[in-house]
């Protein structure tokens, strides 16, 4: 057996020893093999390592939770009992009352057609007993421990009136129902942004100090870890490289491995230099909007419709061989904007340009050959493609659509040179899709589209469906594309530390509003805007010497909804600054300095640090 | 979820209307007409037959006349049967063919949705083996064959059920048409349903239900179920209109006094009145059957009920 074998603390909850899992019919390695670990009452175990490691099958497996099929042995030990042998019906009494379980993609993690109150209550029935009423009674509760506002209406909700981050807060408070001794958490805050990441490691590690709850936190991010986990286990391919205290295996990793995974998470934020870097856009305009307004309507009731202001008066210049960076949460219009700019959803109002040209009042029929010169990269590189073409078709058939003129020979050559380019063998130009890895799927995303040599490539979060070795790579090659082509970059992200290192100016948005431009740089160390210093300040960093505390200072509530921005300043409710003014009308957007523009009615009181913090 | 279905309801009066208009003009386009095909009329006779019948009038004029009429409830006279109206044919025959439908409906759905949920529970055992047999064998199978083979069993060498006819008041009589009416539809619903239930329990949510400890039955009955009906849902529209053609196949096999022929016997005779009002009550039951299949569904799933339309 080749695994490392943490000496076992006495009194372990958990234990798991030599854990294999392999699949039936499959001769290839086994997907977990001999992986030994012990988690103890009120201990944080962070299990790091790439997509594919054997992680989540590793806790799955030892719950009877793997996929049908699997042939699990080994050893597994809740306090003294044998998990392994359990029967099916035994398993359901630990699974929920003993061990709690929080899974990524709190999309799909729960049952579309039953309310949040009856999922929850129906597992505090299950294992209390309690009646109805009385299971229902504490499921409130729960969701009022999550922080979850507006609890009792919630409980009525269906799991797609919630965002996101709402819905991984009741995937917690499911977890916690009743009251266990181990929660597993798999990738909690993958797919979420920053600011609720934040929340929700803050969340976990607030349960598991009030009740010392052992807590198994799976995820490739080492910040996560650094801010939660008191030991850490790096698993590879199925094995556990490297295990032992999170301050030893972070800051002294013993194992090459760990270290390559360190070295991705925390590279040097060297400030991105490029051709206009900190100065204003000098070069002529690719991309420019003017005042641009986007309206959503909705169903509210019979007959009835709602809309709401998804970007209200944004203007903004992308200047030929600028990078500019567009961040802010989830729901602030970030993608809405990119697919405005790119005229691919309807404008409400407020102009658009390419290269200089007013494009608002175009059909999509006279647009269509212009799109060759702006280019988008999607978020999800799967979904993105189209799952019955081959790689080479892929990336093909944009040139079949803008270059007819090329012959078939000649397009083949660009095709197997741009893809040569991203890094992708030839032996995977046959393949589709689902046959490649996220990081793959993303090269094929990037090669579509620079195929056409585009003057603007836009990318609205083209890292973050992808683990951190690969969205080291993706992400080196975005720069050197950048560099060799000389294409205007808008880069669409919640991750700020991503952004301070590909762009050269950034655009804050909360709540479809600008609220801080400038260059990166100067936005970074002097924000301007109150909001600004938050996200900064959500940026988790693998250190656990210092993350623990960031995390500690972390507001454990719900980020503003779109659909209830107060009046006046709509950032007013979350900021530490506000006064009467806020309430009674919006900031102007105003010059705040060389280049820095901010939308605050107190910015040049706070930021020099006049204010009380 | 009651405005929704105000809002479906009120879709379907456009889309009768729209049908009922085609129809009208459809069916006057084809060549000859009810009192000119191969029939022994004089001139004058058949002159004097179109006058009463305001055939002779414009078209636009006998659409309004129609249309005038229907809003009053009447489907006219019936030009191929002239003791009757169109009203009272399909008056005397559609309880039959409606009562053989829907029986066929439910037997289907009654025995298509536990085969298909049995056998994806057990895959590859013993049922759903021969539920992939049956299936193969019904639907190849035409239903004036498996009809014969019925009878011949059922009716001949077992003489548990009547070969063929009906008698007002003898449910028996409809076993062995409505029987062969269903086989078809419930082995493609056995085989939605295993198909559906299949991916559904792959879904990650039943993974979250599994990790509640919610116990196997819990898990199926609350969680995966009514996820994995919906497709089945979705296909009760065009087995509606599987009913609607099969049933006339099936009539005539079993020699019932239903509606079905009178589509077929309408268009040949150009009894431009039968025909439109089949055209009417078989459209009407077919987008009736729709607007079911879209209602369940939205009660299914309540992202569907929550869809602006």
């Amino acid at each position: 057996m080749s695994s490392i074998r943490p000496g076992e603390p006495p009194g372990a909850l958990l234990s798991i020893e030599a854990l294999r899992v392999r699949f039936a019919g499959s001769d290839g390695a086994a997907p977990v093999d001999g992986v030994s670990l012990t988690v103890a009452p009120g201990e944080c175990l962070g299990v790091v390592g790439e997509s594919g490691a054997g992680k989540s099958l590793s806790f799955l497996a030892a719950f009877g939770l793997a996929p049908q099929g699997a042939e699990v042995s080994g050893r597994v030990r809740l306090g003294p009992l044998d998990v392994l042998g359990c029967h099916e019906r035994q398993l359901d009494r630990i699974r929920g009352a003993r061990v709690g379980f929080v899974f990524q993609d709190p999309m799909t993690s729960l049952t579309p057609h039953r309310t949040i109150g009856a999922q929850l209550a129906e597992a505090i029935a299950r294992h209390t007993g309690l009646r109805r009423r009385a299971a229902r009674e504490r499921a409130q509760g729960l969701l009022e421990r999550v922080r979850l506002g507006d609890a009792a209406r919630r409980m009525g909700q269906y799991p797609h009136e919630l965002s996101g981050g709402m819905r991984q807060r009741v995937m917690i408070a499911i977890a916690l129902a009743c009251e266990p001794e181990l929660l597993i958490a798999d990738e909690p805050t993958t797919a979420l942004d920053v600011t609720l990441q934040a929340q929700i490691l803050a969340l976990l590690a607030q349960f598991k100090r009030e009740r010392r709850m052992a807590l198994v936190l799976i995820t490739h991010d080492f910040a996560a870890v650094a801010g939660v986990a008191d030991r850490v286990a790096v698993m590879r391919a199925g094995r556990l490289v490297e295990s032992g205290p999170v301050a030893a295996v972070l800051k002294r990793p013993e194992d090459p491995y760990t270290r390559e995974l360190l070295r991705a998470a925390s590279e040097p934020p060297a400030p991105a230099s490029g051709p206009a870097s900190d100065a204003s856009p000098a070069g002529a305009a690719v991309l420019a909007v003017s005042d641009l307004a986007v309206r959503f309507t909705h169903a509210a009731g019979l007959l009835r419709r709602r809309s709401f202001a998804a970007l209200e008066a944004v203007t903004l210049t992308l200047a030929a061989g600028e990078s500019l960076g567009v961040v802010g949460e989830s729901g602030c219009g970030k993608s809405t904007l990119t697919r405005a700019a790119l005229r691919l959803i309807r404008v409400h109002r407020g102009r658009v340009l390419w290269l200089g040209r007013d494009v608002s009042g175009l059909t999509a029929r006279r647009l269509r050959g212009m799109r060759r010169d702006l280019q988008l990269v999607f978020q999800d590189p799967l979904a993105s493609l189209d799952p019955h073409l081959t790689v080479e078709r892929l990336v093909g058939e944009p040139l079949e659509i803008h270059h007819g003129e090329l012959a078939p020979d000649a397009r083949r050559e660009r095709v197997h040179a741009m893809l040569a380019r991203v890094g992708l063998e030839a032996a995977l130009y046959g393949r589709r899709a689902h046959e490649l890895s996220g990081g793959q799927c993303q090269r094929v995303g990037i090669a579509r589209a620079m195929v056409l040599e585009p003057r603007v490539l836009v990318c609205d979060e083209p890292l973050s469906a992808l683990d951190v070795r690969a969205q080291r790579q993706i992400r080196l090659l975005l720069e050197q594309l950048r560099g060799e082509r000389g294409a205007s970059l808008l880069f669409v992200s919640h991750d700020l530390s991503l952004v301070r290192h590909l762009c050269e100016r950034a655009l804050v948005l909360y709540l479809g509003r600008m609220v801080e431009l400038g260059p990166t740089a100067a936005l970074f160390d002097r924000p301007l805007h109150p909001y600004t210093r938050q996200l900064i300040d959500a940026i988790a960093v693998p250190d656990p010497d210092v993350q623990p505390a960031r995390l500690a200072k972390v507001s454990l509530g719900e980020p503003a909804a779109p659909l209830e921005r107060p009046g006046g300043c709509a950032f007013r409710n979350r900021c530490p600054h506000a006064t009467a003014l806020c309430a009674e009308r919006a900031p102007p957007w105003v010059a705040g300095g060389a280049h820095r523009w901010v939308a605050c009615h107190h910015f040049r009181e706070w930021a020099d640090g006049m204010l009380p913090e | 979820m009651l405005g929704y279905a105000l809002r479906r309801i009120a879709g379907i009066v456009p889309v009768l209307l729209i049908l009922i208009t085609v129809s009208f003009f459809v069916i006057r386009l084809a060549p000859g007409g009810p009192f000119a095909a191969g029939r022994a009329l004089s001139g004058r006779a058949r002159e004097e037959l179109e006058r009463v019948y305001g055939l002779d009038r414009p078209l636009s004029v006998q659409y309004g006349h129609y249309l005038l009429a229907l809003a009053h409830g009447d489907l006219g006279p019936s030009y191929s049967m002239r003791d009757d109206t169109v009203a009272g044919l399909i008056g005397a025959g559609l309880p039959v063919s409606a009562t053989l439908g829907a029986a066929a409906l439910v037997l289907a759905v009654l025995s298509g949705v536990p085969l298909g949920v049995r056998a994806a529970l057990r895959r590859g055992g013993a049922l759903d083996r021969f539920l992939a047999a049956f299936a193969a064998l019904t639907l190849a199978l035409p239903s004036f064959v498996t009809g014969p083979l019925l009878a011949l069993a059922f009716g001949l060498w077992l003489r548990w059920l009547p070969v063929a006819g009906w008698q007002p008041d003898t449910p028996r009589d409809l076993i062995l048409p409505a029987v062969t009416l269903a086989l078809p539809l419930s082995a493609s619903i056995a085989r939605l349903m295993r198909a559906s239930l299949l991916e559904v329990l792959n879904a990650s949510y039943i993974r979250t239900a599994r990790a509640r400890g919610l116990g196997r039955a819990r898990v199926l009955w609350h969680h995966a179920l009514r996820p994995a009906l919906v497709p089945v849902v979705s296909y009760l529209g065009p087995a509606a209109t599987y009913l609607v053609t099969g049933s006339l196949v099936v009539e005539t096999v079993f020699q019932l006094p239903g509606t079905g022929r009178y589509l077929v016997e309408g268009a040949i005779d150009r009894d431009y009145t039968l025909v439109m009002g089949m055209v009417l009550v078989y459209g009407t039951l077919t987008l009736l059957a729709n607007l079911a299949a879209d209602l369940l569904h939205a009660w299914l799933d309540p992202r569907v009920r929550h869809e602006p339309l």
